[in-house]
């Protein structure tokens, strides 16, 4: 691959966190709070077993 | 000569132009959205409820690089170890952090400084990844 392809792949990386910056928010109330965490909790189990495997 | 004049005139207008959407669009998309933290505190003042949306905000901020970068690893394992090592550093600290966090959040506290650490470190990522796209377009190949 050359520099300039790495270099587009780097930058795809940078924009794709960028742009999770812009749709960051999340929707929730006081009776959904205990819920999302969960949620969230179950999603971050998943995502470790994929990144520290 | 004019011609040329003209249409470099045009396509410097399109990128200005673009620049500009592209701006008025993130400004939009991130008026419209607030933090769990935000939205829970206009609702109540119960410390615990707080403290809990302040827990699922940086849950949420993991998990969305965390899963952004997922798709990046073995293009970074491969061909940039020592920036992905780095990278990979900083997720463990952060889910130390989070896994601290979350017996602060049942107690109703945000732990001191918690959320600006946590996104520092998310920061230090989108930092490492900035110098690696400068250094590649630079065609140095080490950072």
């Amino acid at each position: 691959m050359t520099v300039i392809g790495d270099a587009a792949i780097v930058a795809a990386l940078i924009m794709d966190i960028i742009s999770m910056y812009q749709r960051r928010g999340i929707v929730v109330d006081l009776d959904s709070l205990s819920e999302a965490i969960e949620n969230e909790k179950a999603r971050r189990e998943k995502l470790n077993k994929e990144l520290f495997k | 000569m004019k011609i040329l004049k003209k249409i470099k005139a045009c396509i410097a207008g399109l990128l200005v132009l673009g620049v500009a959407c592209a701006s008025s669009s993130v400004l939009t998309s991130c008026v419209s959205t607030e933090t769990a933290t935000v939205q829970i505190t206009n609702q109540t003042q119960d410390p615990v409820a707080i403290a809990k949306a302040a827990y699922l905000d940086a849950l949420k901020l993991y998990n969305d690089l965390g899963e952004r970068y997922l798709k990046y690893i073995p293009y970074m394992e491969r061909n940039y170890p020592q920036a992905h090592y780095e990278i990979m550093y900083i997720f463990q600290e952060m889910d130390k952090m989070l896994i601290m966090w979350e017996g602060f959040a049942q107690a109703g506290i945000i732990p001191e400084r918690a959320p600006q650490h946590l996104q520092d470190y998310a920061d230090a990522i989108i930092a490492l990844l900035f110098e690696l796209d400068a250094a590649l377009e630079a065609g140095q190949l080490e950072i």
